[in-house]
């Protein structure tokens, strides 16, 4: 019976092909010795039968993967009578690649022109009886999915059996020609069951596999080890004759209609133009905050704290029915719902903002953001893959320094990692949030951007100054994918934005509600003490640490201790002052506690001063030195208390 | 052409295929096909594919694992050797 083989590129539609032409005649077993999957089935034509085996989809016929060597070793060993080579008619030079493999064994070809009806709609015009003397191959119009061409394709197949094919012989150039003879008459002799031009073609490609094959023969192993050392692999000289090969071989054969723009294209052109780019990325992360505010804040926000109110009366109502102690009504209504009920409260912001930055996501546009920024990161001496751990930082910095691992550079990388705090982490909102609601509560999105700018441009500035002084070294560069834009999936939009609620959640319940107990009991004490005093344990601390801050503007012992208890969690900036200032409404204490100045620079001191323990103890862990976190925890500190006295007495000087 | 793209990335001038097409003046097609052929040969690398904190990271509040929508490659060790022996 004789066999035919099919082989082609992943997608060109050749399993279509199998299983138009074998039926339900097929069965499916493993290659020998790999796990790559063997289908063989079986077609008549002209009451004869033959085999049809369907080879792995590949792109070439190197030793890349399992695929490539089972479909070049069946073209080679398997002897098959005829090779169809299934060919993408819309994508035909980079499908062609595979086929002058093919045609370099010897092996007796015919080609599928598959999908040729797409072609004909993409107005791609394919000269194809000129092609075929050109290439030397019977070509087959197909549609396999439309079952067109196939019986023509089956005839011409039957017809080839027995065609004598000649190897191509492609000049790869004087130099190569002539290395490919030198080997080829190093092989004369041999006995290896493959093409000798083939074999002389594949040692000079580095061919891991041949290479190894070869190297039994101590003559050729030390012509190949002479080879390597004076340079002569010529793996991208030979792939690059190929493909001006497949360039010479289509020139004036195929027609595609030019510079037709995309959608893709189209957006593209205006969103990544080099002098808007940056500017429409700052836009739309405006109305990002914008509509966070107003969907979140204003919106939601006023339910959950309604809800959250409900439920803290109901519970303390009930404990008072019950005769429970005066202190533990006092630690569930003002630590515990005072405290992580402040936190609480701001659940719908969390959900507004991700939802937004996972659509951002999911449409294709986070990648436009990171080019864009590219060329001012390169600026500041960082790479623009930086950014990719900046946006990371964005939802918390943990994940966001541990993303720097992709950075191979040290440089870079250190860079990355000393910047990422100033990515404001999704912890800090409820911060700022709720110092707007006091304050700025007409122009909270605005304000709201503006911290976040202020973050991006100090990480910038930093960045500029530690390549400059604390890490020399050289750039590293990369290319970027930029997919396609598309509808965002509402599922992974849904899932990406849950994941971060319910972290956010679970953080609430645990570390906040351990600070604020901690902080519940340090005000509680010592007995006897009024609670929440100056003259509690909390208070007489605070007051120790307040007059550091009075130069900033927020010289009091509540603010003090709140800054601390954020070095836990910065969440828990929120959640002490909601206990410390309980039962007063927390926007309403805040007014009576800080001036509009004040606030803004308690929410610059917020937005870089030392990031939260599990962001230190990520840093020890990445740079593996104490140092480092050391550095990192001190720094930002005093870069923090710098900016907020900056901005308070410089402030003051226009007020 | 191949040894052309390794040279742009490489020299940092480019960001991606399609600043890669219009500084060779080839179709962007061609350049992904190219670009393609490049990664399968081991001499760029995906980057970013090694790292997941599969949501165990300790105290992160917001798992959030790095964006998988941006995707990046660089040089390998075989491309960089081979650049630097030009």
């Amino acid at each position: 019976m004789h066999t035919i083989a099919l082989v082609g590129n992943p997608n060109s539609g050749k399993t279509t092909l199998f299983n138009a032409i074998t039926g339900s005649t097929q069965h499916v077993g493993n290659w020998p010795g790999v796990t790559v999957e063997k289908k063989e089935g079986f077609f008549t034509y002209n009451n004869e039968k033959y085999s049809l085996v369907d080879l792995p989809g590949t792109y070439t016929l190197g030793a890349f993967s399992e695929d490539e060597i089972v479909a070049r070793d069946f073209v080679l060993k398997g002897n098959p009578d005829v090779v169809i080579n299934v060919i993408d008619a819309t994508n035909i030079k980079r499908n062609l690649y595979l086929t002058i493999q093919l045609l370099e064994m010897g092996a007796n070809v015919v080609l599928a022109l598959n999908m040729i009806d797409e072609a004909k709609a993409k107005e791609i015009n394919i000269d194809i009886k000129r092609l075929s003397e050109r290439l030397n191959v019977p070509i087959v119009e197909t549609s396999a999915s439309k079952k067109l061409g196939v019986d023509k394709l089956l005839q011409v197949t039957v017809e080839s059996i027995g065609r004598k094919a000649k190897p191509l012989d492609i000049s790869y150039g004087k130099e190569i020609d002539e290395e490919i003879k030198n080997i080829e008459s190093l092989l004369e002799n041999k006995n290896f069951p493959y093409p000798k031009r083939w074999l002389a073609i594949k040692i000079l490609e580095n061919d891991k596999e041949i290479v190894s094959l070869v190297s039994s023969d101590n003559e050729i192993k030390s012509y190949i080890d002479n080879l390597k050392e004076e340079d002569k692999i010529y793996e991208l000289e030979l792939v690059d004759k190929r493909y001006d090969y497949i360039n010479s071989i289509t020139k004036g054969l195929v027609k595609e209609p030019e510079n037709i723009l995309t959608t893709t294209d189209k957006i593209d052109r205006v969103l990544t133009n080099y002098i808007f780019g940056i500017p429409i990325f700052a836009l739309i992360m405006a109305i990002v905050f914008q509509l966070t505010f107003k969907i979140g804040q204003d919106f939601l926000g006023g339910y959950v704290e309604s809800f959250i109110g409900f439920i803290a009366s109901l519970v303390e109502n009930l404990l008072i029915n019950l005769n429970a102690p005066d202190l533990l009504i006092s630690f569930v209504s003002e630590g515990f719902f005072g405290g992580v009920g402040a936190v609480l409260v701001f659940v719908p912001l969390i959900v507004v903002l991700y939802f937004f930055l996972a659509i951002l996501e999911d449409t294709g546009y986070m990648a436009r953001a990171a080019y864009v920024m590219d060329s001012l990161m390169r600026k500041v001496g960082l790479q623009g893959k930086s950014f990719i751990s900046m946006i990371v930082g964005f939802g918390c910095n943990v994940p966001g320094i541990m993303s720097t691992r992709t950075l191979d550079n040290k440089k870079d990388r250190m860079i990355a990692i000393l910047i990422n705090p100033f990515m404001s982490c999704g912890a800090r909102l409820p911060v700022y949030m709720v110092f707007i609601g006091a304050f700025f509560p007409n122009n909270g999105g605005l304000v709201l951007f503006l911290i976040y700018a202020l973050g991006i441009a100090m990480a910038l500035i930093m960045a500029k100054i530690f390549s400059k002084t604390l890490f020399k070294g050289e750039e590293t560069h990369f290319i970027m994918e930029l997919p396609p834009y598309r509808l965002p999936s509402m599922n992974s939009v849904f899932r990406d934005m849950w994941e971060k609620v319910w972290g956010f959640l679970k953080r609430a319940g645990t570390v906040i509600f351990l600070v604020v107990t901690v902080l519940w009991v340090l005000s509680m004490l010592p007995a006897g003490v009024e609670p929440y005093s100056k003259e509690s344990l909390l208070g007489r601390i605070g007051s120790l640490l307040a007059p550091i801050f009075t130069p900033a503007g927020f010289g009091t012992w509540q603010a003090s201790v709140s800054l601390f208890a954020g070095i836990a969690a910065k969440e828990a900036i929120v959640g002490t002052l909601g206990m410390l200032y309980s039962p007063l409404e927390l926007t309403e204490a805040l007014r009576m506690n800080f001036t509009t100045l004040s606030a803004i620079s308690y929410m610059v001191m917020v937005l870089l001063y030392t990031p939260c323990a599990a962001t230190i103890a990520t840093v020890k862990r990445e740079t593996n030195s104490t140092k480092w976190a050391l550095f990192m925890a001190i720094y930002t500190f005093l870069l923090g208390y710098i900016m907020s006295v900056l901005v308070y007495q410089v402030g003051n000087l226009f007020i | 052409m191949l040894k052309e793209i390794l040279k742009l990335i490489f020299e940092g001038s480019v960001k991606s295929s399609k600043d890669i097409a219009e500084k060779l003046n080839v179709d962007e097609n061609e350049v992904n096909l190219l670009i393609n052929q490049l990664k399968q040969m081991g001499y760029l690398e995906k980057d970013a594919g090694e790292f997941s904190c599969g949501g165990k990271c300790f105290g992160c509040n917001l798992a959030n694992c790095p964006t998988n929508s941006i995707i990046t490659f660089s040089l390998s060790d075989k491309g960089k050797n081979y650049i630097k022996k030009l």
